[in-house]
């Protein structure tokens, strides 16, 4: 009698799932003593994948961890979200929730911090191709209206915060050699993620710089932003921080209120 | 269905460490083959580049995530369909492939091209997949098949013999990987040359496109591992090949671990016109 097709590649896939098997079932025709041998190439190749593909996506963890550490991680994580797209750019995606409870990570707080800053990253990476404005650009056209404007963001430029020092973390990781880190692991951070050159950057934001990136992320208009960066530190350099903006690459048009 | 015309000579997979050489320089290669899974993201470089390339260079667009043969879910991933054609329609592969095997069950993807049980049922289940596909994209597919570490007992038919008929019934053309009937002929038994020979004896061509690529051997499995020169037995076989089918179908020097220099992919895809040259020679003398 023939097995069903969904359930014996079901039954397959739980013997290449599962750590290992000495008992493979009837249903392979391959002589019984290559077949355990033969499920574990499929095994190894599954678990391959899956240390590579989130090697790929979260470089630095894999630094902070070590090889044979992170491949432990990836299995625990291959099992524990399956995943669920025959396209591997999206396996990561749950990587940082399932930091947040891994137990074997738990005195390492910042660490799903830093996975979801480099999982932000990986999605800039493949965000769409979309040429940015330029400060000249923007001002010539919005004039006197450029406070009522509202500024629309390039789809790979993005904002992130942490309760951890995670941007300080990844930035330390892209000097070699590495340097060390100048504050707590556990201080907040604020960052922006651009990508006028195909790589995507990441750069610290202080607290007023944040609050007007973050105002204009929202929809409100440049006036607006600008002045919440006022009452914030009264210092706060406008032209400086345009032109900065704009240099990243971060606005691809605008809005301006009649 | 809209049917593009097909590639002719050589061609070499397109990998991210040779991106800037293929951006910088004219490279003496006839087409190249990207994996479409790499290219599905909304932009960035990687994208870019492939723009850039399919400018210059014919391109044959290879999927390895769609997992045809899969029994469960029963329907193909939509997101996945719709990237794919979203990354057809902006490079306009002159080929378009996937695989004879299955990926994934209901509840999770296993990113690997599974052995396939090769029975009347699972090719009804995969005819189906293929004219979806081929109706989807409006354009016809290639179909390769691939190297098995393992063989089922329900198998009915050679893989060959599945591809051929999964060909009558769906009009999609053949993947013929040499290196893979090579691997399944070490790890099963079967006979490469006759496998070849099903295809000789059909009255109508349908091998679209050839892949050869280099293989590991250990005491007792050949492992298809794409990180090596093609063995000199592949190379047989495909001279076979080419005497008895055909010396102008597409043929792929597939590289995909341990990327070497460019140089050496290009040296690989000038043996191919070496065996291709020669058989031709062969058969003018015979003619």
């Amino acid at each position: 009698m023939k097995h069903p097709l969904e359930q014996l590649q079901k039954e397959f896939s739980q013997l290449i799932l599962s750590p290992e098997s000495n008992a493979a079932p009837t249903f392979f025709a391959t002589e019984v003593r290559l077949t355990n041998q033969r499920l574990a190439i499929y095994r190894g190749n599954l678990q391959s994948i899956w240390i590579s593909t989130l090697r790929n996506s979260f470089p630095v963890l894999q630094q902070l961890v070590g090889e044979d550490f992170f491949a432990y991680l990836a299995l625990q994580y291959g099992r524990q979200f399956p995943s669920q797209s025959g396209d591997l750019n999206q396996f990561g995606s749950q990587f940082a929730y399932f930091l947040a409870h891994e137990p074997s990570v738990a005195s390492y707080a910042y660490f799903p911090a830093v996975a979801a800053l480099e999982w932000q990253m990986h999605c800039a990476y493949y965000a769409q191709n979309i040429m940015p404005i330029s400060l000249a650009g923007f001002l010539s056209v919005a004039a006197d209206a450029a406070q009522q404007c509202r500024l629309i963001w390039h789809p790979a430029a993005q904002l992130f915060q942490a309760d951890y020092a995670a941007a300080q973390v990844v930035l330390a990781h892209q000097i070699q050699p590495i340097v060390a880190i100048d504050v707590p692991l556990d201080t907040p951070c604020q960052a922006l993620l651009s990508r006028a050159s195909w790589r995507v950057e990441l750069s610290l934001l202080d607290s007023a710089n944040f609050l007007a990136l973050q105002a204009l992320e929202r929809g409100q208009t440049l006036g607006d932003a600008l002045a919440l960066a006022l009452a914030h530190d009264a210092q706060f350099d406008i032209p400086l921080k345009l032109q900065s903006w704009f240099a990243s690459g971060i606005f691809v048009g605008f809005e301006c209120k009649e | 269905m809209h049917e593009r015309p097909s590639l002719q000579g050589n061609g070499i997979g397109l990998r991210t460490p040779h991106y800037h050489q293929f951006l910088e320089q004219a490279i003496d290669i006839d087409w190249l083959e990207v994996h479409s899974e790499n290219y599905f993201g909304d932009g960035g470089f990687d994208l870019h580049v492939l723009e850039q390339v399919a400018k210059n260079y014919p391109l044959s667009v290879h999927g390895v995530g769609l997992g045809l043969g899969s029994a469960a879910p029963q329907q193909l991933d939509q997101i996945h369909l719709k990237k794919l054609k979203r990354l057809v329609e902006r490079v306009q592969p002159a080929l378009i492939s996937e695989h004879l095997c299955w990926g994934a069950i209901a509840t999770q993807h296993m990113n690997d091209l599974l052995p396939l049980t090769l029975t009347a049922k699972s090719l009804a289940l995969v005819a189906e997949r293929v004219d979806f596909l081929q109706n989807y994209l409006q354009r016809k597919v290639l179909i390769e098949n691939v190297s098995t570490y393992l063989r089922f007992r329900d198998d009915e038919m050679r893989e060959s013999q599945f591809l051929i008929a999964l060909s009558q019934t769906t009009g999609c053309g053949i993947l013929l990987d040499i290196n893979n009937l090579y691997v399944n002929q070490c790890n099963h038994g079967e006979d490469a040359s006759a496998a070849i020979q099903d295809f000789a004896n059909l009255s109508e061509q349908i091998v679209g496109e050839i892949h050869l690529a280099g293989h590991t051997r250990t005491e007792d499995c050949a492992i298809d591992d794409h990180g090596s020169c093609v063995a000199p037995a592949v190379w047989d076989l495909y001279a076979q090949f080419c005497h008895s089918v055909s010396a102008e179908v597409p043929s792929l020097i597939e590289w995909d671990t341990d990327v070497p220099a460019l140089s050496v992919l290009l040296e690989e895809a000038k043996k191919i016109e070496q065996i291709r040259r020669r058989v031709r020679a062969d058969h003018e003398t015979s003619a």
